[in-house]
């Protein structure tokens, strides 16, 4: 720190100078001011800094302290202390200060007096109008079309608000959720839940590695499970720096080695990668023998058998892995054959026991050859071990011939793969939101999972380590910090039946559905409503969830109109609210009181305090939730807990009993005083430990190993095999995206470019923040990005608002003429909705980016929507502007949007 | 003598705007003006053989400051520690300063009828601490100290960074702040 070396005379000089615009500014236009320095505070203000956690994106739990001037959040900066974030503070979490004191935030209860589809004519009601409407309306709802004819609809993880996960479905019995999940990080929870552990796409990047490979992702600006600054920090503490990406990312001018694939193609170069790593030794070959299901004999010749393994659910396995049941007869069908290249005979291991008949290094079980096994019935058949099948796989995407798919040349993927690879553990590979969005998205988490492994980098010290300490910990309820996640499970309820989990809307075209019971495909939810099958729904639970981030968000919205009964909890007039019936108010983050541990890898704990007084009526969104329980007479907590509808200081003191054995009070001022907890020394076995899967924490039941049918990671996934038997999609594969090109070359002739989108923005984190000053100002309207030849040759220049149709709509966004994109490579930005504008549709007609997707072209596995890499042509708005919104910083509504004071909220 | 400045190291910035907010939320800068702005130099090169970098702009507390010189009521002022003011008590409102400095980062409040621009937090520095975008930066880019200080932070940073030194399009105004460019082509001189 430099020390002020300064005379009286230049401080009040100083102090004049920046004064000034304080005083001038405090009590008329804008009665938020920020705490500025040379603004002497009175003699008796209170001035106090609080630790919480940000959640202005919902994703990275960075530290920050809040400063308080007289009950009034006036400041917010990083928390240098947070091990998670180290003093990351984003232009989001920084503009919070204009959210909470906002002038359009909800305060009240209403309900809506007109038709749906029509300006709402909102009438404020009584919290307890509100609740008992709810709780009657999705009674008789349920009681009269089933369960199933009630849907929830949720955002992403502020934790408070996950009900629409978990607790509603569980209350309702219903397994329908309309979740950003089946488009965000779900895909990568499902593709790892098939092969290594749920959620093993994180990787700890706190730890640093030795290649810093990012893959789809830009934390710098997404923050996303890890903050921008521990980004930068370990990129340059990284030997090298590879970015996997179609265009050039804010970080991208500091990677040493770019690959600029064509969009969607990340499973053909993950597949070209593992050819080099393979085909050049560069795999762990230790890993791969004891950990993977690489040496298990596969037979394309005998009939799939298997057995029964309720893990996740209840599932009959059916494989062609050779298995002792196989061979000789009253064998186990879950002890599986590998090839011991020491003694040429067949050995096994025992995934029911956990066990081998003779460990390696006594054996040495073969990865490579074709080798010959004799059945029971006698007969002969071939075999290989799966690591050979997925030599054979990745072969067919050589660099040489996947060049034609990715559009990169074959020595720059070799390059990198070498790099990446040069010994085992150089580090994970940060591979995030843009495999998921080409509709290939479980196929391509699948392949990168793949890498990840035969590489080393599963659980290591930068590898890829999953959830840090919470429900979706692998270890299960021994790693549990928190009660039961405190609330997004509430463990009272009548939960979801097998029958109704069978019934998930979408399952017929994606059969895992019922196995992965998280979320109902949303596009399945929207054609239900129009058409009333396979059954007919009714009714939306939605809290702070979005209709736009998936799907066709145009057929979304007219579904949406045809609700009988559409129950709200946001913040703000979204587009999605203006169509409830009911709607109500939550707490924002800075109101909130929550503990949280790092939902990815950073290995922190700590806790939302709320130092903000609630706004209005506002409620946290847990006593909503409770609230609706208890009039509905759905217990939410189980009668063992003493009551059934817990008040929020119970929930609160439970869910730090468990792991802390403190109050929520006690928890509360040791963090105030101590700061974050890290993981490693609360739990050293379930976190603190790497390599969990020799010490069988990485398994509910104490395995060894992997939560995986044969107890391995299944680099051949025998889920996949039994629910999509002859797809070959249960070995890493492409998937063509479902709109490129090459799938739909009779498309690109009348719209001749491939539209990519869901770029991060640096002020805003989806659909939000667009009426706050300090975010809008920067960033008015969506910018496209064009390559300046392509917009040359289509006479559009830099700011031109332009039309982006695709054969399924066409929305307006302006031009930016930005050289990152490839000529037929255009990237337009997503989930636009104008808060200006007026309601129902609060200008989401206009520009928002998924009224142009096709609903119907999916991922084959989990359904995510093909949101990249589909066709447009583009053209010049001869209209400008949509009417009426903000396009300048200069808009004097901005300036109206600034925070009400504390006697304007207060009154 | 002390000349108070800042390094930028641009390999470490990824244009989030931290700073720029930051610099908002600190100083009250109206809607709508940037005492701190980050520029995005844009690629040049063909798709993909590109070279790109984010350029943040700020006032550059210019060691023969244009807009000291052409103020006619001396609001604005050089202080001893090099740090470029605008006393406002003394501000008119003519705009000279703004049309005068080469970077566009003097803006004019229109409510206050006088000039505002980056004080460098003086009020800060002044307090021990750093100013508000150098805390803020999500990459750590910034380095801020005493320039004529050869053991300052700022002076050690530089130099360290040996050839990588660039400084803005200098008119004669010499501005103080340094940025560090390196692996890429420097376009903003």
């Amino acid at each position: 720190m430099d020390q002020p070396n300064l005379s009286r005379r230049d401080f009040l000089k100083a102090s004049a100078a920046t004064g000034a615009a304080v005083a001038v500014f405090t009590p008329v236009t804008s009665p938020l001011k920020g705490l500025a320095k040379t603004e002497k505070p009175a003699q008796n203000a209170q001035v106090e800094r609080i630790r919480t956690i940000c959640r202005s994106c919902g994703k990275m739990e960075c530290g920050v302290w809040v400063t308080m001037r007289d009950g009034r959040a006036v400041k917010i900066e990083g928390d240098d202390s947070a091990i998670t974030s180290e003093g990351n503070c984003c232009t989001k979490s920084m503009a919070a200060l204009q959210a909470v004191y906002h002038p359009d935030r909800l305060t009240y209860p209403m309900k809506r007096t007109t038709p749906k589809g029509e300006e709402p004519g909102w009438v404020r009601i009584t919290w307890d109008e509100a609740l008992t409407t709810a709780a009657n309306k999705f009674a008789e709802i349920r009681d009269k079309y089933g369960p199933e004819a009630i849907f929830t609809m949720g955002g992403t993880s502020r934790v408070w608000s996950m009900a629409p996960y978990h607790a509603a479905k569980f209350m309702l019995g219903t397994p329908n959720g309309h979740l950003a999940y089946q488009i965000c990080k779900g895909p990568r929870h499902f593709g790892t839940q098939l092969t290594s552990f749920k959620n093993s796409s994180w990787m700890a990047l706190v730890d640093g590695v030795k290649v810093f490979t990012q893959w789809g992702s830009e934390t710098t600006i997404s923050n996303y499970d890890d903050s921008g600054r521990v980004t930068v920090d370990r990129r340059f503490k990284a030997d090298k720096h590879i970015v996997v990406a179609p265009r050039l990312q804010h970080f991208g001018p500091q990677a040493d080695i770019w690959l600029p694939l064509r969009p969607g193609t990340d499973a053909a170069m993950a597949l070209a990668w593992m050819d080099v790593i393979i085909k050049e030794g560069l795999y762990d070959k230790d890993f791969c023998q004891k950990w993977t299901n690489g040496p298990f004999l596969y037979a394309d010749d005998i009939e799939p058998s298997g057995f029964a393994w309720d893990y996740y659910y209840p599932m009959e396995i059916k494989t062609k892995l050779v298995k002792e049941s196989d061979l000789v007869e009253g064998g186990s069908p879950q002890k599986f054959a590998v090839h011991d290249e020491i003694t040429g005979a067949i050995h096994f291991w025992d995934a029911a026991n956990d066990v081998w008949d003779v460990a390696p290094p006594a054996i040495e079980p073969a990865l490579f050859g074709t080798y010959t096994v004799k059945l029971k019935d006698g007969r002969e058949v071939s075999a290989k071990p799966v690591f050979q099948k997925l030599a054979d796989r990745a072969a067919e995407f050589s660099p040489e011939k996947s060049e034609k798919i990715t559009w990169v040349p074959a020595e720059k993927v070799k390059e990198a793969a070498r790099v990446y690879a040069s010994k085992p553990g150089n580090g994970g590979i940060h591979y995030m939101l843009g495999i998921e969005q080409s509709g290939n998205a479980v196929p391509n988490v699948m392949a990168l999972n793949a890498l990840v492994c035969i590489t080393g980098n599963m659980d290591t010290p930068g590898g890829h380590r999953g959830n840090t300490s919470d429900q979706g910990n692998p270890a299960g309820d021994k790693a549990n910090l928190f009660g039961f996640g405190a609330w997004d499970v509430g463990p009272g309820g009548p939960g979801v039946s097998l029958e109704s989990r069978n019934k998930i809307l979408g399952s017929e075209k994606f059969p895992l559905l019922p196995w992965w019971g998280t979320w109902a495909d949303a596009t399945a939810i929207w054609d239900a409503i129009h058409t009333g099958k396979p059954y007919p729904v009714k009714a939306l639970w939605a809290q702070s969830g979005d209709p736009m981030n998936q799907s066709n968000t145009a057929y979304a919205w007219e579904a949406m109109r045809k609700l009988d009964f559409h129950f709200e909890i946001n913040l703000w007039h979204a587009p999605s609210a203006e169509n409830a019936d009911i709607l109500v108010p939550c707490l924002h983050w800075l109101e909130v009181e929550y503990p949280r541990s790092s939902q990815g890898s950073s290995g922190g704990a700590g806790a939302s305090t709320g130092p903000v007084k609630p706004h209005g009526e506002c409620k946290h969104d847990l006593e909503i939730v409770v609230g609706i329980a208890e009039k509905m007479g759905i217990p939410f907590w189980p009668e063992a807990f003493g009551t059934k509808w817990p008040t929020l200081q119970q929930a609160l003191d439970f869910a730090v009993t468990t792991g802390f054995n403190m109050t929520w009070a006690e928890y509360k001022a040791k963090f105030q005083k101590d700061g974050w907890w890290d993981v490693k020394e609360l739990q050293p076995d379930t976190w603190g430990t790497y390599r969990r899967y020799e010490t069988g924490n990485l398994r509910n039941d104490g395995k060894t190993g992997f939560p995986q049918p044969t107890g391995k990671v299944e680099l051949l996934s025998t889920t996949v095999e039994t629910y999509h038997p002859g797809s070959g999609m249960e070995l890493p594969m492409h998937v063509e995206p479902p709109e490129s090109p090459v799938a739909r070359p009779e498309l690109y002739d009348e719209y001749p470019l491939t539209c990519i989108t869901g770029r991060r923005i640096p002020v805003y984190f989806h659909n939000e923040h667009r009426q706050l000053p300090w975010c809008r100002e920067n960033w008015p309207v969506p910018l496209m990005e064009i390559n300046p030849k392509t917009a040359a040759k289509l006479g559009i220049k830099q700011g031109d608002w332009v039309w982006i149709e695709s054969p399924y709509g066409k929305v307006r966004q302006t031009a930016d003429l930005y050289a990152g994109v490839a000529e037929n490579v255009i990237n337009a930005e997503h989930l636009w909705w104008y808060p200006e504008a007026p309601s129902p549709e609060k200008g989401s007609q206009y520009s928002e980016i998924n009224r142009i997707v096709n609903k119907d072209a999916q991922c084959p596995i989990c359904g995510a929507t093909c949101l990249r890499g589909y066709p447009v042509k583009v053209y010049k708005a001869v209209e400008g502007a949509p009417e009426g919104i903000i396009t300048s910083a200069k808009d004097p509504r901005l300036r109206e949007w600034l925070p009400l004071s504390e006697a304007e909220i207060r009154g | 003598m002390t000349q108070y400045a800042m390094a930028l190291d641009l390999n470490r910035c990824v244009g989030c705007l931290a700073c720029v907010v930051a610099c908002k939320m600190e100083n009250n800068v109206q809607i709508g003006s940037y005492w701190n702005k980050v520029l995005r130099v844009d690629p040049i090169g063909n798709f993909p053989t590109m070279d790109m970098y984010w350029l943040p702009v700020l006032c550059q507390h210019c060691e023969s400051p244009e807009c000291t010189r052409v103020c006619p009521t001396g609001a604005s002022y050089k202080r001893e520690d090099g740090i470029v003011l605008i006393d406002k008590s003394k501000c008119i409102g003519c705009q000279y300063c703004a049309m005068a400095c080469p970077y566009g980062v003097r803006y004019f409040n229109e409510e206050e009828r006088v000039v505002e621009k980056c004080t460098l937090c003086a009020h800060l520095i002044e307090r021990g601490e750093r100013p508000t975008c150098v805390e803020e930066c999500t990459g750590d880019c910034r380095h801020f100290g005493d320039l004529d200080d050869p053991h300052s932070e700022i002076s050690r940073f530089l130099q360290e960074a040996g050839d990588d030194v660039y400084v803005v399009a200098d008119v004669g105004n010499h501005p103080s702040f340094k940025y560090i460019l390196r692996k890429h082509t420097w376009r903003s001189g």
